[in-house]
């Protein structure tokens, strides 16, 4: 989780928390906006799998609520969890009005799989509180 | 109590204090040193006398064998994401790591396959390496010229001086040293194909996209400059052109993916190859495309080569009257039928699959499809 050999910033930014404690109190965030993990989980998979099938174009997304673009990178990064995952390298740019938000397939994995939304501070850290404003923009 | 003793007191606590801690700092670096002293270690190398090495250990293997020249295809510097670096070593690997087991399936495992950017070298070990790896050679060069293919692609060109050739396959790549700078505290390497005429082998030129916050494509971009001396080391890869066939062949690329094409098509010239070929390159709008004089010179110099490009995204002022689309639909437009044809990609890992699934549905066969993925 720490910056290292596989993420050069790691996974925890400035976060003081432990990684339980991360997890817990974003989860229950999350929870409080009235999102479930599954719920989430599906909308960032169709986020992805929209972009992905764009091939580095931009696509609308939710009756153009969202435009989301994938610029693929080299090579893949395998799960902090040591789950066996390895993502793609690469980030999906989402455009939803005036607000852009970053999500990278191996983020997309760590909220999905493990209700990790990364600690404060770190690159590719989205609130849960931002990611379920999100998921309301499309209509739920 | 008068200030001047508070403050002697505080002064003397934060000596105290100062001192534990540099004491701490000494004990760990001598225990370090004492710990992680592998003291020299040697490396059998395929089991030939000749190719033993001795190395003071502590290093990665991946590191150990590039200070001896023995350069393993590694896309990501050492970093554990590409999963490039596979070697057998068939003794003292001690157990598989973390980092290692995504990268290997459990065959590999089982043969002792370990991933050598994230192997220390703690002990003697006996290792395997494939015979053409010895082949490649560390090139001392300098960079002769960047030129601005568009507002995110440059063209680099390395004049060879240590030593002064080399010699590849079109469709080959070839890692560039990417120096310490604000991004990275040590040397990491990237993968890049060589877009050279063969023809030309003093030099090295190579196409690079910029990667957002990538270490190596911002360098280029922000520090790499005319005259700078850089390293290079190579040619790896397996990706080139079947001269047994006489099939059309179909290329299809976008963005970087231009580079290796752009040697294929000089040793096609050279060869006096007369094959079918069309070549499918995606770019989202206009100002994306680059190299059309060049392929417009191809088309006249090969005897049935046409350059097809295609905008997904065509700006409103683009004027554009060519093909329109993602490049899978534009090749799709192109051919009902593949199964007497070859395919050639080069891109993104997404392009390369979307491009397989539409050849293969066309009915293709799978080892008639030969790419080089940014993967």
């Amino acid at each position: 989780m720490a910056p290292g050999v596989l993420a050069q910033d790691g996974f925890l930014g400035h976060d003081q928390r432990s990684l339980q404690e991360i997890v817990a109190e974003d989860l229950a965030e999350l929870a409080a906006a009235e999102v479930s993990l599954a719920e989430l989980g599906e909308f960032l998979d169709r986020i992805h799998q929209t972009a992905d099938a764009g091939l580095e174009t931009t696509c609308p997304m939710c009756d153009g609520a969202l435009s989301v673009r994938l610029a693929e990178g080299m090579g893949r990064i395998p799960c902090p969890f040591a789950c066996g995952f390895r993502a793609h390298k690469g980030i999906v740019h989402v455009q939803a009005g005036s607000l852009s938000h970053r999500l990278t397939p191996l983020q997309i994995h760590l909220i999905k799989e493990h209700g990790f939304f990364q600690g404060r501070g770190a690159p590719f850290r989205l609130s849960p509180r931002q990611l379920a404003e999100l998921y309301r923009k499309c209509g739920s | 109590m008068p200030m001047i003793e508070v403050l002697a007191s505080f002064a003397l606590a934060v000596g105290v204090l100062c001192a534990i801690c540099g004491g701490l700092a000494a004990l760990l670096i001598l225990a370090d040193g004492y710990f992680n002293d592998y003291g020299v270690c040697e490396i059998r190398i395929n089991d030939d006398a000749e190719k033993c090495l001795k190395i003071e250990g502590g290093m990665s293997l991946l590191s150990a064998l590039g200070s001896r020249k023995i350069f393993i295809p590694s896309a990501c510097g050492g970093r554990g994401s590409c999963g490039l670096c596979k070697l057998r070593v068939t003794e003292g690997a001690g157990p598989l790591l973390p980092t290692e087991t995504p990268h290997l399936t459990p065959g590999e495992q089982k043969n002792a396959t370990r991933l050598s950017c994230q192997l220390k070298v703690r002990g003697d070990m006996a290792i395997e390496i494939p015979e053409s790896l010895f082949k490649i050679k560390e090139y001392q060069a300098r960079c002769e010229k960047v030129e601005k293919l568009t507002h995110d692609i440059r063209r680099l060109r390395f004049k060879l001086l240590d030593p002064e050739t080399i010699s590849f396959t079109p469709g080959q790549y070839i890692q560039l040293e990417c120096p310490p700078y604000r991004l990275t505290s040590e040397p990491v390497y990237r993968a890049y194909s060589i877009a050279t005429d063969p023809g030309r082998n003093h030099i090295v030129e190579l196409v690079v996209r910029l990667v957002p916050d990538g270490i190596c494509t911002t360098w280029i971009f922000e520090e790499l400059r005319e005259g700078d001396q850089v390293k290079l080391n190579g040619p790896y890869g397996d990706f080139r052109l079947d001269t047994e066939s006489r099939n059309e062949m179909i290329f299809i690329a976008g963005g970087s993916g231009m580079a290796p094409f752009l040697s294929i098509l000089k040793q096609m010239e050279q060869a006096g190859d007369e094959r079918k070929c069309r070549y499918f390159f995606g770019a989202l709008t206009k100002r994306d495309l680059f190299c059309l004089e060049e392929m417009r010179e191809l088309e006249g110099a090969l005897a049935d080569f046409k350059f097809i490009p295609a905008l997904s995204q065509p700006a409103d002022d683009d004027q554009w009257e060519g093909e329109t689309g993602l490049i899978t639909e534009v090749v799709a437009r192109h051919y009902r039928e593949c199964s007497s044809q070859q395919a050639y990609l080069c891109g993104s890992p997404g392009m390369i699959d979307a491009c397989i699934k539409v050849l293969q549905e066309r009915k293709m066969p799978e080892t008639a499809i030969f790419y080089d993925k940014f993967a």
